[in-house]
């Protein structure tokens, strides 16, 4: 195709965009809403996996050990279980540092403080733990049977696990991904459908002229190609909306989430996702659908 | 040039527009196609743009079975054909030049090419005058020049007029049919298919008479009858 008939062909289809004013304000209207929803949800599963992994870090698995067990014999355990390739970090906590914890935890109480300095470093209640973390979450079931296991059984008096919050916060950003993906499958829908009779539309008003582009010999891409120029402006016009409307909403709101979900704000601003890189995903995404929805009715309404 | 072998056109209900029709149209002659409203003729024009399909039979141009050629190479057959009808169709939003100018647009033409042709073909056509008028402001017999002149854009070897003068009166059809005759002597091959009898008569060129989907008359230098 000639730089000439492809500069006439984006011209066609703009005037096809600006001609229907108000039947483009809409589809532009419905393209908004569904790459807000699309993008919303980027920023949402970017969001949910940085909480997510900033919540998995801070979870570990606490190996309490009984009075009886020598530092000796911990110390052999913690050489062995430090072979293990899926253990990342194994700390060992004696009973005097988890004494000083505990007081730490409890300055505010003197009584308790007091009941625990009645005891000298020979008595203390307190027993020797190991803090465990894993590189991958499965990887605590291991850990965990291991310590069950009748090697380590007798020498261990209690096993705390805190999978279960990783489980949960799991359980839930799944469903709202879900919702998310669902909400997105049916907006892409609504606008396919809209976009398909606003393109109907034009196809009809312009049934005149296409009939005489017939005539004279127009080729087939020079008749067509200005509905899916027209399509393509629908997204190009909406995902600039929508990123204008949605840029200042994160801007906004960052600090705001980076507090509620306890993330360090120099992670949250970066996200992994700067304007263009949002801006381009949606141009993308509208095309997209633009290019679908156009070629169904070119195909169905279009007849060369 | 052009050859009916055998053509018919049923449409569905068993509609018949067209029953084997079988004619040779020579290179350079000038047609007058008659017959009654419903009779077969538009349809028969609109086989030779492809715009229709034979139900039976073949259409060829130039020993080429015009069924053969794929959608894609279709435009440059109908740009090898310049074609005009009673309405006339053209765009109201668009000067005459620019209505002209748009048959070489959508072939490519760069911009030079298209002023200079256009402003040429206005001028065989009269509207020199008027290029720049929309068709609004033009009289019905100016609008069927303009819409001659967009079918003359790409020099067609071949030119079909679907009843051109059913809207004029008869000074008017009778400066199109001049127009015609004119086109005619430059070497283009013309089909004309109408109801005009005084000027069918007075041309004296070959007149092929259609009744319900058959030619049932060909004759060289014939006469207007039903």
């Amino acid at each position: 195709m000639s730089p000439i008939t492809f500069s006439r062909i984006l011209n066609n289809g703009f005037l096809n965009y600006k001609r229907n004013f108000l039947l483009s304000a809409a589809a532009t209207a419905m393209m908004v809403v569904t790459l807000f929803i699309i993008s919303s949800l980027l920023v949402l599963n970017v969001l949910t996996n940085l909480s997510l992994a900033s919540v998995k870090d801070k979870v570990d698995v606490s190996i309490y050990f009984n009075l009886g067990a020598s530092e000796q014999t911990i110390r052999q355990i913690q050489r062995q279980v430090e072979l293990i390739p899926a253990v990342k970090s194994i700390a060992y906590i004696p009973p005097v540092t988890a004494r000083e914890k505990f007081k730490e935890l409890h300055k505010d109480e003197p009584l308790l403080i007091e009941s625990v300095e009645q005891f000298n470093d020979s008595e203390n209640p307190f027993p020797a733990s190991f803090a465990i973390r894993v590189n991958e979450l499965g990887d605590y079931a291991t850990v965990i049977s291991l310590f069950q296991g009748e090697k380590f059984e007798p020498f261990v008096k209690k096993i705390t696990d805190k999978r279960d919050i990783v489980d949960r916060l799991n359980r839930i950003t799944n469903g709202i991904k879900n919702i998310g993906l669902g909400l997105t499958l049916i907006f892409s829908l609504i606008t396919i459908l809209v976009m398909f009779n606003t393109i109907r539309l034009t196809i009809y008003n312009r049934r005149e002229e296409i009939e005489i582009m017939r005539l004279v010999g127009a080729s087939n891409s020079y008749i067509k190609g200005p509905f899916i120029v027209e399509g393509i402006f629908y997204a190009l016009a909406g995902a600039v909306i929508t990123a204008a409307l949605l840029y200042p909403m994160i801007f906004i709101l960052t600090p705001k989430i980076s507090g509620f979900l306890q993330l360090p704000a120099d992670q949250i601003n970066t996200w992994g996702l700067n304007f263009w890189v949002l801006l381009a995903l949606q141009i993308i995404s509208g095309v997209i659908l633009a290019v679908i929805s156009s070629l169904i009715v070119v195909k169905k309404y279009l007849k060369i | 040039m052009i050859k009916f072998d055998g053509v018919s056109k049923i449409y569905p209900k068993n509609i018949i527009a067209l029953e084997n029709v079988n004619l040779d149209i020579k290179q350079g002659e000038f047609i007058s196609l008659v017959g009654r409203s419903g009779a077969g003729k538009s349809t028969l024009l609109r086989m030779i743009t492809r715009e229709e399909s034979p139900s039976e039979g073949g259409v060829y141009i130039e020993d080429i079975d015009i069924s053969r050629i794929s959608s894609k190479d279709l435009p440059y057959l109908r740009r090898k054909i310049g074609v005009v009808f009673q309405d006339i169709k053209l765009i109201t939003s668009r000067t005459a030049f620019e209505n002209v100018a748009y048959a070489m647009e959508v072939g490519g033409s760069p911009v030079e090419e298209i002023e200079k042709d256009v402003s040429l073909i206005l001028d065989l056509v009269g509207l020199a005058e008027k290029r720049d008028a929309f068709p609004s402001e033009l009289s019905g017999g100016e609008k069927q020049r303009v819409a001659i002149a967009r079918a003359l854009a790409h020099r067609p070897v071949l030119f079909l007029a679907d009843e051109p003068t059913g809207n004029l009166d008869q000074p008017n059809a009778m400066e199109i049919f001049s127009l015609l005759k004119k086109i005619n002597e430059m070497g283009t091959t013309v089909i004309l298919a109408t109801h005009a009898k005084t000027l069918v008569d007075k041309i004296k060129k070959r007149v092929v008479v259609i009744e319900r989907g058959q030619v049932v008359s060909d004759q060289e230098q014939g006469k207007y009858k039903l």
